[in-house]
């Protein structure tokens, strides 16, 4: 190590956050990766595994937000970057959020023992599968910036990553589409269900779209980002 | 008679010491400011940049040095309007010896305290401060008889303009290299048309610079036109010679961007040639310029400099300047190339360009700047293009305090080693 230098060329540069955002939104697709087994289980009955699932989650929601924390100690104001600092730390945010809806999902999973009526149980997995689908595509997405960093925003690079956050919005549609169908079949065999649990499945099921809402969200925020 | 020649011998030999270590510094710091981003980007290896920038530098210094040479020694202070306020040889000698040993010293505590200060600012500064207490002591001259005020806000608008300039032309050349590159389907094949053309350029310019007034020290004079056609041939030969060269080229990997890069590391060669020659053109003039002074000085025992300056003192200059970059300069590398892996080939190729340019043109007109400056000027360039993920701009105001701080103290101190060194004489 050097000590007697004068390096205002190596001060210049300042550490860019890209690739720790790309750790973070791996981080949240963990979570989400535990979506599917935890609606399996509880599908089965089998409240062991969704207790074990349930603290999985939230072990991985936690160290999302490590990683979230690491990341705005380290964008100081007055770095200069290709990206708004705001639009970054806003993406950040709603990144974060999709991990805190999976975790909320399932907390409301593992409070009560609520019984899945069997009409719904193929559309929920599906569902299910639509949800992480749009955090898959959120994630490819977002792997795409590099590229488009790398041509300093160039046209071709821009519309491509365009096509690909267009991607998250048609599985968050897919998303409310089933949830809507999930939603109406519930209330046409109402009377074989008591109504806590007609209201615990409507809330359960909004949890787990929110995951794929703030999928939406944080695509809508990286398009801003990408704007220029 | 005996004793002041002794004492000036002892002078000569202490400015030769004293400029061998600004030369050493040069080569320990500067060096590996220029060479950033050539080793940041992964385009050289530190032992490649350590061959290209000893090379280089020692040419730089050798063949285009004597213009910013002859500025330090003769255009700051008016040697007519010395020896019109009554400085006698002597004076003269122990005034530039203490300018080059002034300039040491606050080059050694910035280095030490890490300011982005500049040899060139310092030198610039010292020269100026002696002939500061030439006009304050002298009953008849003022400042203005004794210091070239013109020339020192000449140089001062240099300081000012070098980094705009290194800016304007990073942008430009990045801008290019986006839009005809990287925005194109199969961009290698666009950098591979393109590459004829930037090679050609750079030797183009390098040749010009070498061989316009540059080659007196050989037996070689050629007016502008002669040169500029000289140039502009050895430019195509080498456009040519690429042409050959990328039609053999194939890439190793097969990501697009990835390719471009790797070939862009190609091309980095050679601008890293062209900044540590145009680096040693302009800062071995930092070290040796009060030196070359001196000894003119000493050998016709007048004020004069009418001869141009010699090619073992330009060599003296390179070679501290090499011996400072292979004992200190490498690790200093070593730290910089740590701190800026961000930059690619792409990036590192404009940002180096536009500051070798930059820098090399000043030399020519004899302009002492600073190469450090100008970089950072053209990195900032690049990044207002989009090149660079994340700069820290408060090395800028860290710049600007530096500079400002660096005039009056190497000033300041030039005068009080001037006023010791006359007492003990």
């Amino acid at each position: 190590m050097a000590i007697f230098e004068r390096i205002p060329v190596g001060d210049l540069f300042g550490k860019t956050p890209y690739m720790p955002l790309h750790k973070h939104i791996e981080k949240v697709n963990e979570c989400a990766d535990e979506l599917r087994p935890l609606v399996e289980a509880f599908i089965a009955e089998d409240y062991d595994r969704v207790e074990e699932l349930a603290n999985k989650i939230s072990n991985l929601e936690h160290e999302a937000d490590k990683v979230k924390t690491d990341i705005r100690i380290h964008l100081p104001r007055r770095l200069f970057m290709q990206v708004d600092r705001g639009d970054i730390l806003s993406f950040l945010k709603k990144q974060d959020t999709i991990a805190d809806k999976v975790e909320d999902a399932a907390h409301l999973i593992q409070i009560r023992r609520t019984k899945v009526p069997e009409e719904i149980r193929d559309d929920l997995l599906e569902f299910v599968d639509s949800v992480k689908s749009a955090v898959d595509a959120l994630e490819v997405a977002y792997s795409e910036l590099n590229r488009l960093l790398e041509t300093s925003f160039g046209r071709k690079e821009h519309d491509k990553m365009l096509k690909l956050i267009n991607k998250v919005d048609h599985h968050e549609w897919k998303a409310d589409e089933l949830q809507l169908k999930m939603s109406k079949k519930l209330f046409e065999i109402e009377e074989k269900l008591d109504p806590l649990s007609i209201w615990f499945l409507i809330r359960i099921i909004n949890e787990i779209d929110a995951v794929a809402d703030y999928a939406e969200d944080s695509g809508d925020q990286l398009r801003t980002m990408i704007a220029k | 008679m005996e004793r002041i020649n002794i004492k000036l011998e002892l002078i000569v030999i202490a400015a030769i010491i004293v400029g061998l270590y600004m030369a050493w510094n040069i080569g320990a710091n500067d060096v590996a400011n220029s060479m950033g981003p050539s080793y940041g980007s992964g385009a050289l290896t530190l032992k490649q940049v350590i061959i290209i920038a000893g090379i280089f530098e020692f040419l730089g210094a050798v063949l285009v040095g004597s213009h910013v040479t002859d500025t330090i020694r003769k255009s700051i202070v008016d040697l007519d309007g010395l020896i019109a306020a009554g400085v006698t040889p002597d004076m003269f000698i122990y005034g530039m010896f203490a300018a080059l040993l002034a300039s040491g010293l606050w080059i050694t505590v910035a280095t030490f305290y890490r300011l982005p200060v500049s040899t060139t600012h310092s030198i610039v500064g010292a020269v100026a401060g002696f002939g500061l207490i030439v006009a304050i002591t002298s009953a008849s001259s003022g400042v203005g008889d004794v210091v070239n005020i013109g020339k020192l806000l000449e140089i001062a608008a240099s300081w000012i303009v070098s980094p705009i300039s290194g800016a304007v032309l990073s942008f430009i050349i990045f801008m290019v290299i986006r839009n005809k590159i990287l925005d194109q389907d199969n961009p290698l094949e666009h950098a591979e048309r393109l590459a004829p053309y930037l090679v050609g350029l750079v030797v183009a310019i390098i040749s010009l610079s070498m061989v316009f007034k540059g080659l007196k020290n050989l037996g070689l004079d050629f007016g502008f036109a002669e040169a500029l056609a000289i140039s502009i041939v050895i430019g195509i030969i080498a456009g040519v010679i690429t042409l050959f060269w990328v039609r053999g080229y194939k890439p190793k990997v097969k990501d697009e961007y990835q390719q471009v890069e790797n070939f862009f590391k190609y091309l980095m060669l050679l601008t890293a040639c062209y900044i540590a020659f145009a680096h040693g053109a302009n800062d071995v003039a930092n070290a040796i310029g009060p030196l070359a002074a001196v000894v003119d000085v000493v050998e016709s025992e007048e004020i004069t400099a009418k001869i141009s300056v010699p090619l073992w003192i330009l060599a003296l200059g390179g070679i501290g300047i090499v011996i400072g970059i292979s004992t200190w300069g490498y690790k200093v590398m070593e730290t910089i190339g740590r701190k800026i892996t961000e930059i690619t080939p792409t990036r590192g190729f404009a940002a180096t360009f536009g500051a070798a340019t930059t820098v090399l043109i000043c030399s020519k007109l004899g302009m002492p700047i600073s190469t450090s400056h100008t970089l950072v000027g053209a990195v900032v360039g690049v990044g207002l293009a989009g090149g660079v993920g994340a700069l820290n701009l408060g090395v800028i105001k860290r710049i600007v305090y530096s500079w400002i701080l660096t005039i009056p103290i190497a000033a300041i101190l030039t005068i009080i080693i001037y006023k010791l060194v006359i007492f003990i004489v």
